[in-house]
């Protein structure tokens, strides 16, 4: 064997390795990025509040937090104040609601993550869905009541389209949502 | 780093790029941020509606407030409030940008050692405040202390008095408004005895007859003047009353006229007074009492029609025509501008107009002189003129400025800017900066009208009321708070015992509430006025008609020499009012009404002149009269006679602010310095001015494309005579429905479009139009149209969905205006051409325009024949904050993208839902688009094709009814009903 010809076995051996290395390290990157399953729990909010617990384990109601949303366009957001109608009683010593309160005595408000969100070129209205599709709240935002976190959901248009379609409901582009 | 070589860079390079690009793929985060606790009346994306009142100019029109989110994001008239109607004029729907406007002051400003203004806290501005009064006051003196305010009424008139005289100071308030109307004011104390603007009343009067006072515009209160325009002119039934316009120039007003005499400027009295001769000569008015006649005879004995024709240079015919016409109306009346420093003798045109009403005191009524307008207490040019003499020798130690700019609106000659170098301290409580402004040494910003409580009353008898109708948007208090705290410091408690003005607002109701005989719970008045927008107590009825005088008067002999020089006309738009809307954004974007031009002033002159002259559109030339000169591009046009150039106020600002500053050219400057000894006024002598050419140029960005619509029928007129007799023989319009039965098979490739529920729809009759553009304002406010300023308007790009289009007749040369927006063609040609379907047709016969599919060939505007698409070649954006007035229900667009009218879609989206939930569909004006809303003479109807009881499905069979380019085969669902003209004769 000459020395050419183990100097290519050796480089042809070099890149071989690096090809399996890249590979290995592709897939492991595709999949903490795709199918990793602590990924689908949604992000982490500044504070560790729990759908589970006040939706699921308490059966609070909806629309208690989100009392907007057969009026309008947004479910609204339960302000600072209100979370202190419970807490003033239960649990207020722990350690989040301690920080919580922090936010209410400061008058800062509490940065919370968005999870369910359309593009702007949407108009989406809850006020329609709710009193004429008398849709479920969790049809489109999930079982809410048993997460903890939120998981994410891409509303693509097609997510629309098929339930419009599947419900009868309007399909005009300008008259339905984008104006 | 500095043994950095080359192989570690492109490393380092490399290494940060994929960095860059990587974090770029996620979106980044968004948030929810949450009430602490909620405001009462907010529910997210629920508007909440505020009334309140307008304060761009005195005429004082109410209005709601559009609050989203704890935003106003767009303003409209309020209905029940007797000035506005539920109208705005294009000055009112753009007041937004006055509030959002990025060149307000921030916070209190102090300035500094090297001139420049400092901020300061609001604690330290006032304290300099109060001590500088304390001084005044320690020294003494009744006279040292000036307040110069815009005009003001009311509550806040009161407590700057009660602020003034517990300083020691009397007769310190003096009320600064551009137009005091000092030659109106004295021909009515001359004519009728009332030294006094009254309230006029048009719509139920059959002619009128208006000396250059430009009632649609600017004159005391354009809004509801061009209201009961919409009541008094238009065609009802078979007849339209007659309006009459002597000026020289075709303003927007003399345009909707159906006679226009065009007079040398100045000499509009002596068509008034030929007018009266030929009524007295030809004994057409057999009732005047004898008296009556010697009296009116002695005046006008030396002015024969001849003769006074001969002096105002126009055709003695039509003083005969508008003599006959008065004599035979069963109620005519006459008005005149009474606006001096616009025109020479305008006393004496008042006064003649004055007694021309006196022909026929049946119509004297039609000016109430019970109910003055507030504008009779405005400051004439001659107490402006004391004031500055006074600060000039140093008698005043301390001024105090609210909302006036003298020196932008005062003549150059008499140098308010110096003498307000001799007064030792200048405080200005103005919210923005401006010319006045920008010269003071303490700067205490107060709110904006929307962020304010008082009330201001335009009138006897009706008092709109202010309130906040969103939060702050700059560090800025109330004028009132700032009296309060500024007054405790000085005086104490106990002179200023309120916490702050809003207690002051409420006692002075209170008492007011009492005087006028209320007895029930205070407070449910005052939320009831709160809630209504002002207080205007019904049981006022209108006074008795004036006592008539017969004052001896010296009207100047016919025989006048003309000055030097080229004559100019200054005059006022419906845009800029004095100057004052200039630095609104809206206000510079849209046309003017006749030259439409946008961003910059211009001189008007006759072509035919500019050619004699050799000046092309937008050479600048020298304008230089013996008090002043400006520098102005030309523009060649019809609206002035030949041989005479007009040039609007309003433009040429020098401190207003990043829309204002720099645009040619502020006419007032060539204003001559003298005082009208009768009246006041600033003595406009007539204005000649001396024209060189620079040899340089301003492009004037004007938004039409021809004065002539080259036979193409935009716009079209029939006459009276004509329109009855088609009326009479059942005639039917010609019109292609946008409808299944507007379908023949003869001449349409595609199929019919069948409709769901609606066929919207609009009627635009130009019978009506007056051309003022407030739609226009109104879109943009609405649908986030952007502006795109002078460079892009130059380049053709301006985004309106809907404009005031203006042709002129090829022979008369009057102008025509057509509204022209998105015609929602049943066989759209844009629909077709577009390669993947972002025009389409709803079920409810609108054209969409889906921004998000859109990808920008714009093949479909290139196919349009109307050309109302417009397209977004950037991604126009908005300083902060005037980006705070997006309407939230509306896509904002961008580069790219392709747009058009809507028929405000979000306003229709909107009008379902509420109809549904009350369990019906909707019906005929539930609800209108925005550009129809404002509409001062409902010349916009706007509804639904499938309703055959709803206006617009009983408008489009009018016989004047008529479709643009319809031999397109377009089938335009906006239908237009012609312009009715009649002639004026003898």
């Amino acid at each position: 064997m000459t020395e050419g010809a183990k100097a290519s076995k050796r480089i042809a051996r070099w890149w071989n390795l690096w090809f399996w290395v890249a590979l290995l390290l592709t897939l492991t990157g595709v999949y903490f990025f795709f199918w990793f399953p602590s990924r689908d729990i949604g992000p982490v909010q500044p504070i560790y509040f729990s759908h589970r617990i006040h939706a699921g384990v308490k059966q609070i109601n909806c629309r208690f937090c989100h009392p907007y949303v057969e009026r309008g366009e947004h479910a609204g957001l339960p302000e600072v104040s209100k979370c202190f109608f419970c807490h003033k009683y239960i649990i207020p010593k722990h350690p989040q609601i301690l920080k919580e309160k922090e936010h209410l005595d400061n008058g800062v408000p509490v940065p919370w993550v968005r999870i369910f969100f359309v593009p702007d070129f949407v108009k989406f209205r809850h006020l329609p869905h709710i009193r004429y599709g008398k849709l479920d709240c969790a049809e489109c935002h999930g079982d809410v009541a048993s997460m903890d976190r939120l998981r994410v959901n891409n509303f693509q248009m097609k997510f629309c389209i098929d339930c419009h379609k599947k419900k009868n409901a309007q399909l005009d582009c300008f008259l339905a949502c984008h104006h | 780093m500095q043994n950095l070589n080359r192989r570690e860079f492109l490393k380092l390079f490399g290494v940060c790029g994929t960095g860059a690009v990587l974090s770029g793929c996620s979106e980044p985060k968004r948030y929810l941020i949450p009430y602490i606790d909620p405001p009462e009346d907010v529910t997210p994306g629920v508007a909440a509606y505020y009334a309140t009142t307008c304060r761009e100019c005195p005429a004082g029109c109410g209005m709601i407030a559009k609050n989203r989110e704890g935003r106003t994001i767009k303003v409209e008239g309020n209905p029940v409030q007797p000035i506005s109607g539920g109208k705005l004029c294009m000055r009112g729907q753009a007041s937004l940008h006055g509030l959002y406007n990025p060149d307000r002051f921030t916070g209190p400003m102090l300035r500094g050692a090297a001139g420049q203004f400092e901020p300061v806290s609001w604690e330290k501005g006032q304290t300099i405040l109060a001590s500088t009064i304390s001084e005044i006051v320690r020294r003494g003196g009744a006279g040292r202390i000036v307040f110069l305010t815009d005009l003001i009424t009311g509550s806040l008139e009161d407590m700057t008095a009660h602020w003034l005289s517990e300083m020691g100071q009397r007769n310190g308030h003096v009320v600064y408004e551009t137009y005091a109307y000092e030659s109106l004011r004295q021909a009515n104390k001359a004519v009728f005895g009332n030294d006094a603007v009254p309230t006029y009343r048009f719509d139920d009067l059959d002619f009128l007859i208006s000396f250059n006072a430009d009632l649609l515009e600017t004159w005391i209160s354009n809004l509801e003047f061009a209201r009961q325009f919409g009541d008094f002119h238009p065609i009802k039934g078979d007849k339209k009353n007659k309006f009459v316009f002597v000026g020289p120039r075709l303003s927007m007003t003399a345009n909707n006229a159906d006679l226009w005499i065009q007079t040398r400027p100045g000499t509009e009295y002596a068509v008034a007074l030929g007018i009266i001769r030929a009524i007295l000569d030809g004994g057409l008015m057999p009732a005047i009492p004898a008296g009556r006649r010697a009296y009116l005879g002695s005046i006008t004995a030396n002015w024969p029609v001849e003769k006074a024709a001969a002096t105002a240079g126009c055709d003695p015919g039509m003083i005969r025509a508008a003599a006959g016409e008065f004599a035979r109306a069963a109620r005519p009346f006459a008005i005149s501008d009474g606006r001096s420093m616009f025109s020479p003798n305008a006393t004496e045109t008042a006064v003649a107009a004055n007694l021309l009403c006196t022909l026929n005191p049946r119509s004297l009524g039609a000016a109430d002189f019970g109910r003055p307008h507030s504008y009779s207490k405005t400051a004439t040019a001659e107490s402006i003129k004391n004031l500055t003499d006074r600060m000039r020798s140093g008698e005043i130690d301390l001024l105090l400025i609210h909302r006036a700019n003298p020196v932008f609106s005062l003549p150059g000659d008499w140098d308010f800017a110096g003498a307000m170098k001799s007064v030792p301290s200048v405080v200005s409580l103005s919210p923005a900066v401006d010319e006045t402004s920008s010269l003071a040494n303490l700067v205490l910003p107060t709110n904006y009208s929307f962020e304010t409580w008082g009330d201001y009353s335009p009138r006897k008898g009706v008092s709109g009321f202010l309130q906040p109708v969103m939060g702050r948007v700059f560090n800025t208090r109330d004028m009132g708070d700032i009296l309060v705290s500024t007054g405790k410091k000085v005086k104490g408690e106990n002179s200023f015992p309120w916490r702050d003005f809003h207690p002051a607002l409420q006692g002075y109701w209170m008492r007011a509430y009492k005087d006028s005989g209320g007895s029930g719970d205070f407070q449910s008045f005052w939320e009831d006025v709160l809630m209504r927008g002002g207080y205007w107590p019904e049981s006022i009825s209108p006074s008795p008609a004036p006592t008539i005088q017969t004052p001896a008067f010296d009207f100047p002999g016919p025989d006048q020499k003309p000055g030097k020089g080229l004559p100019v006309v200054v005059y006022p738009t419906v845009q800029f009012f004095d100057g004052r809307m200039a630095n609104h954004m809206w206000v510079q974007e849209i046309p003017d009404p006749m030259t439409q031009t946008t961003w910059g002033g211009w001189v008007e002159i006759h072509p035919e002149t500019a050619r004699e002259m050799d000046l092309g559109k937008g050479d600048l030339i020298e304008m230089k009269t013996d008090f002043g000169a400006v520098e102005v591009p030309v523009l060649p046009i019809y609206t002035v006679p030949k041989g005479v150039a007009a040039i609007p106020v309003g433009q040429g600002h020098t401190r207003f602010g990043r829309f204002a500053d720099g645009l040619p050219a502020n006419p007032f400057k060539l204003l001559p310095p003298e005082l009208e000894t009768v009246s006041g006024g600033i003595r406009n002598t007539g204005i000649f001015a001396a024209v060189r050419k620079t040899g340089g140029s301003f492009d004037i960005a004007h938004t039409d494309g021809s004065f002539s619509q080259h036979g193409r029928g935009f716009w079209q007129t029939v006459s009276l005579e004509e329109r009855n007799k088609m009326a009479a023989s059942g005639t039917m319009p010609d019109i292609d429905y946008p409808l299944p039965k507007g379908y023949e098979e003869s001449k349409d490739f595609y199929p019919t479009h069948e409709h769901k529920d609606y066929r919207w729809s609009m009627v635009v009759d130009m019978d009506r139009c007056i051309g003022c553009g407030a739609c226009v304002v109104g879109c943009y406010a609405e649908n986030n149209v952007a502006v795109v300023k002078r460079e892009q308007v130059l380049m053709g790009r301006e985004m309106s969905w809907i404009r005031v289009q203006r042709y002129f007749d090829d022979e008369t040369k009057l102008a025509r205006w057509v509204v022209m927006l998105c015609q929602h063609c049943d066989n759209a040609p844009c629909e077709y051409v577009c390669p993947i379907f972002a025009p389409q047709h709803s079920v409810e016969g609108i054209n969409n325009q889906i921004y998000n599919r859109c990808f920008g060939t714009r093949f479909c505007s290139q196919n349009d024949p109307y050309k109302v698409r417009r397209f977004n070649w950037y991604t126009f954006s908005r300083p902060s904050p005037l980006k705070w007035q997006l309407n939230p229900d509306v896509t904002v667009r961008q580069k790219g993208v392709m747009e058009k009218c809507s028929f405000c879609i979000q306003r229709i989206i909107e009008a379902k839902i509420d109809a549904r939930n009350k369990g019906r569909k909707v019906k005929d004006g539930d609800f209108t688009t925005a550009c129809a809303q404002t509409c001062p003479t409902n010349a916009l109807v706007f509804g639904s094709l499938l309703d055959p009881e709803s206006r617009v499905s009983r408008m489009i069979n009018d016989v004047r009814a008529y479709q643009v380019l319809v031999e397109l085969n377009t089938k335009p669902a906006v239908i237009y009903l012609k312009r009715v003209t009649q002639e004026i004769v003898a």
